[in-house]
């Protein structure tokens, strides 16, 4: 199902995915159920002459019904959705690769801290609207924004995050295939919004190596 | 109604700009026919070692921009040490050679800046032109004028800008982060800018003492006094360091 | 003084000439179709926008049809740059939610209906009710007029976010953002003007036997709007007073640099802004529930618990703004606790839907223009209801956030619902707001073609949001991911022009019933609430005489009554015998 769904790459994507079908079927049956009730209901009581509507003012046990069931399907989505999302948001895995995500109108800047793994020193490498992250290390996102709000969206990893000017904001992921994904900006930032679009890089081990020894060849 | 807020916006801000610079000390050049001229010759000269230009990297509409290989012209010094981009100037002139009123043109081609400075007659009109058929947006960074911050898609050919008030003017493009340019916002004709050995030259001066003045974006600004005779040609040497 | 005498002297006092009769009314009826006649109007241009925006999405930078005489900078020979796409989003929203829905639910119906319904003469203060329309058109052109000032109208989202709208040099928007927000305030001063008139009249001016469970559900939604809009505008006003403070006077309280926090923009807008979902979908609600129960001939399914739903979305409507923000930075533990408030909000959405289905139950259902056009409300709000509940749930809510997901929720919530009410009123209503019938025939050719074309133009956005498809871009087809699904923006865009046509058989009919449609008897739908009661059209104070109530408000074939309608207005003795 949901066959326009980008590819996952990401090791959480899965997760979001099996949540997403969950919600999918759950209301796609009770829209069925709902609609096609409206349409029996329509058909079977519709005006003929002679006809008599029920007398009724309604029913306790049903109103309690539809209140508990609802309620139930919503508690276990919820309660669901909480393991995913500390695990996405609350907690950070132990970290491989940390790149600073600065965005501005209308790019996203790249700044990986170099060999000495530590940002705002001589080795820094700040590249634009380019992400090279190796495949299936955990990376690290610092993000910051320099003017307005945007948001760090790369479809394939099922992942988004606004970036907002004045604070920092870590984020995590953890690609599973390597391959050039897009990284546009999902947040309104200003006339030149559409096409603010960065290209993420998932290279193979060792491929990763070599991008890294092109860029610090000492 | 509105025209008459938003003038009374605009009165507000003139008024509030006015009480400022009030004392800078605005004066209007008065142009005609200069006779028995002379003209300043020289060159702006780095001393020390000239850095490397950094090589900017294109990495966004590859197809058009990626003409070639863009180097920065923050500081570009030539064989002999001459800085090419200094905008040179005379700080203290009100009457002189004719001033043209012409529209200065500012090209947004192979996503650079053509010129990478260009100098616009106070109140003039600037018409920048996107060669190039796909989306820039023009952004200075100014402290008299206004900001501006407009977008410039591929079928908006030329759009016309008027700056008021004399200064240096940043120009980028936030869609293409590595494209820079200057507008040089002036008040009289006296104006060049350093060509790739770092020369300059002001023509139909007329005779008489002078301030002179060098601007450039690395290494500021310089100004020394020159004597121009009638009819003869004075000499300035600028030598700058890096800051 | 008797209280005909009292109509007298308020009739004679408004016998007045065009001016008084037609635009500095004092009378309900009439400021509520000023409400309404303005609302159509706007609708006409946030709709235009509409159109605009969807041809830019479907054909990027082709010029648009007819659209070559608009001036530059505006467009270019018909094509749209992205700056004033960005003012055609902005303002299409700020038209549609502001002086379009919430006019015509809460200024037009609300006029209308609240002292016919709940059986009085006028509103508690009819020059306050007066100048909170005229407040609302000022409001109105001051919108309009942004359009025309330098730098054009705001573009920085609906929704505002700083520092976007906070510093005119990141939109190129000047003095338009400013007058956006000053249209607003003083949009806002005029609802605060009517929800206090709402809310005095229905607590102190109900007809003698009319308690508040007596009063029709539609009455209900209104005074739970009334309440919710008189508490979230004021903080909506202080919000804007500051950003207009961080644009115009220096101060920082959405810019970082100056110690500001742009996310408390965020916080303070939804805080507001959430509410106003409810004030936009309420009414609705209750619209729908009164056509339901008349064209069903059935009293409304569990009309205290349909009450009950709307107070506790009243109370918990406060309490999930922060699902608008799942992604904005905020700490993710508020993220599980707005999460669980979301949930819990969605049961009296659904309670409200069984109660309807319920409602059909074994009714005898008349399949006349206004019971359409109820019928296509539940059905829609459905479908709006569910494809919330992904949102809520936060981890898919980082895929679809800010995607054509939430752009097809909300227009299955807004226009499927509440503008599907907003037709359905129209035309139950037309014949006493007009005293003529609108034309059935025309009224089924429109409902048909706008649910047919509605739901071309807006389920797809559901498909393309899972695609990931974000909201408010200029071009799809800059992205590689989303040319794939360029196709679907194309057959958007045909339903939304086929949606645009349909409209006008709307306008033909609502024209050409009000002045040659077929004359209405007072009680055309033999229905029970007390506006019924008043002659067609309702002469100003309403009633000849003010009605007593003996009944709840949907007493649809009583057992061993002749009819099967018994009015609320008619005494028991008079069960058997014919209205």
């Amino acid at each position: 199902m949901l066959p326009w769904l980008p590819e996952n790459i990401s090791s959480y994507g899965g997760q979001i995915d099996s949540l997403f079908l969950l919600i999918f079927w759950i209301t796609t049956i009770v829209f069925v159920a709902v609609q096609a009730t409206l349409v029996v209901f329509l058909v079977k009581y519709r005006h003929r002459p002679g006809r008599k509507a029920t007398y009724t003012h309604g029913n306790n046990t049903l109103e309690i019904a539809w209140t508990i069931a609802p309620s139930i399907i919503l508690v276990v989505l919820a309660l669901l959705s909480r393991a995913t999302w500390d695990e996405i948001r609350a907690d950070m895995p132990p970290v491989d690769v940390t790149v600073r995500v600065n965005a501005k109108q209308f790019n996203w800047d790249f700044t990986y801290p170099g060999p000495d793994g530590v940002f705002d020193t001589e080795d820094d490498l700040t590249l634009e609207n380019e992400l090279n992250v190796p495949v299936d290390k955990v990376v690290k996102l610092e993000m910051l924004s320099r003017d307005v709000i945007h948001s760090f969206f790369v479809p394939h990893l099922r992942f988004k995050q606004d970036t907002v000017p004045g604070r920092q904001i870590d984020g995590w992921f953890k690609a599973t295939k390597t391959g050039e994904y897009e990284i546009p900006c999902a947040e309104l930032c200003g006339f030149g919004h559409s096409g603010m679009l960065g290209h993420l890089k998932v290279y193979s081990a060792q491929d990763y190596s070599a991008w890294l020894t092109e860029r610090w060849p000492n | 109604m509105l025209n008459s807020i938003d003038r009374a916006i605009r009165l507000l801000g003139v008024a509030t700009c006015a009480a400022l610079f009030s004392t800078a000390g605005a004066f209007a050049y008065e142009g005609g026919a200069v006779s028995g001229g002379g003209s300043i010759k020289g060159m702006v000269k780095f001393t020390g070692t000239p850095p490397e230009r950094e090589v900017l990297e294109v990495n966004k509409d590859k197809e058009v921009c990626a003409v070639g290989v863009k180097k920065s012209n923050e500081l570009v010094v030539g064989a002999d040490g001459g800085v090419e981009f200094a905008v040179v100037s005379l700080t203290n002139i009100s009457k002189g050679k004719a001033f043209p009123e012409g529209a200065s043109v500012l090209d947004q081609a192979g996503c650079e800046y053509l010129p990478y400075i260009v100098v616009v007659r106070k109140g003039a009109d600037l018409d920048i032109l996107n060669s190039d058929g796909i989306l820039h947006n023009v952004h200075t960074y100014s402290e008299k004028n206004k900001p501006l911050n407009r977008a410039q898609p591929k079928f908006k050919k030329k759009i016309t800008e008027k700056f008021t008030e004399t200064e240096m003017v940043k120009v980028t493009c936030d869609v293409h982060g590595w494209m820079k340019g200057w507008l040089a916002v002036v008040d009289h004709p006296y104006y060049a800018i350093t060509d790739g050995s770092g020369g300059f030259e002001l023509t139909d001066v007329p005779a008489g003492e002078y301030e002179i003045k060098v601007w450039q974006e690395k290494l500021g600004e310089s100004t020394q006094k020159v004597t121009v005779p009638a009819g003869g040609e004075a000499s300035v040497t600028f030598e700058m360091a890096a800051k | 003084m008797s209280e005909a005498a009292a109509a007298h002297g308020h009739d004679e006092h408004h016998q007045g000439g065009f001016v008084s009769t037609y635009l500095f009314s004092l009378d309900h009826k009439m400021i509520g179709k000023q409400f309404l006649l303005m609302s159509l109007f706007m609708m006409i241009i946030g709709g235009v926008l509409a159109l605009m925006v969807r041809w830019q999405l479907a054909y990027p930078e082709e010029p648009v049809p007819g659209m070559a005489w608009v001036p530059e900078p505006y467009m270019y020979d018909g094509i749209i740059p992205p700056e004033t796409y960005n003012m055609m989003f902005t303002m299409h929203a700020t038209i549609m939610i502001f002086f379009v829905v919430i006019p015509i639910l809460v200024g037009a119906f609300g006029n209308f209906l609240i002292p016919l319904m709940i059986g009085t003469r006028d509103m508690a203060f009819p020059v306050l009710n007066m100048l909170s329309f005229w407040i609302a058109a000022f409001a109105g052109s001051l919108m309009i007029s942004s359009f025309f000032v330098d730098g054009g109208a705001a573009a920085g989202g609906w929704t505002a976010y700083a520092p976007l709208s906070a510093v005119e040099v990141y939109t190129g928007v000047g003095l338009g953002q400013d007058l956006w927000i000053v249209s607003l305030v003083v949009l806002g001063i005029s609802s605060m003007m009517g929800s206090i008139n709402y809310i005095t009249t229905i607590i102190n001016m109900r007809a003698p036997g009319m308690t508040m469970f007596r009063m029709p559900l539609v009455v209900w939604s209104l005074f739970i709007t009334a309440i919710l809009l008189l508490l979230a505008l004021p903080e909506l006003t202080a919000a804007m007073a500051m950003l207009l403070f961080d644009r115009r006077f220096g101060t920082t309280f959405f810019l970082p640099e100056g110690g500001g926090e742009p996310i408390l923009w965020q916080h303070l807008f939804w805080f507001f802004g959430h509410p106003e979902v409810y004030i936009l979908i309420l009414p609705g609600m209750g619209i729908a529930s009164e056509i339901l129960a008349v064209f069903s001939r059935k009293p409304i399914f569990g009309y205290r618990a349909m009450a009950m739903a709307m107070v506790a979305i009243a109370f918990l409507g406060w309490v999930v703004w922060g699902h608008h923000m799942f992604q904005s930075g905020m700490n993710p533990t508020m993220g599980m606790a707005f999460m669980t408030t979301t949930m819990v909000i969605a049961v009296p959405s659904a309670i409200k839907t069984f109660n309807w289905l319920g409602t059909l139950w074994g009714g005898n259902i008349y399949f006349k223009t206004p019971m359409l056009h109820a019928l296509a409300f539940v059905s829609m709000f459905v479908i709006g209801g569910l494809s919330g509940i992904y949102m809520a749930a936060t981890p898919v809510d980082i895929f679809i956030h800010d995607t054509y997901f939430i752009v097809g929720h909300i227009h299955y919530v807004v226009f499927g619902g509440s503008v599907f009410a907003i037709f359905g009123a129209v035309a139950f209503w037309f014949p006493k707001m007009y005293g003529r019938m609108m034309n059935e025939t025309l009224g089924k050719i429109h409902f048909f073609g706008t649910l047919v074309f509605f739901n071309i133009t807006f389920f797809p956005m559901h498909i393309i949001g899972v695609g990931g498809h974000m909201r408010r871009i200029y071009n799809p087809m800059q992205y590689e991911f989303l040319v794939p699904l360029q196709h679907w923006n194309e057959i958007m865009t045909i339903g939304a022009i086929g949606l645009g046509l349909f409209q006008i058989v709307f306008a033909v009919n609502f024209f050409w019933s009000m002045f040659a449609g077929e004359k209405a008897t007072q009680n055309p739908w033999n229905a029970n609430t007390l506006e019924w009661e008043a002659p067609t059209p309702p002469p100003h104070g309403n009633f000849l005489q003010i009605p007593t109530v003996y009944r709840g408000p949907y007493e649809y074939s009583v057992p061993g009554a002749k009819e099967d309608w018994l009015p609320q207005a008619q005494p028991a003795s008079g069960v058997a015998a014919a209205h």
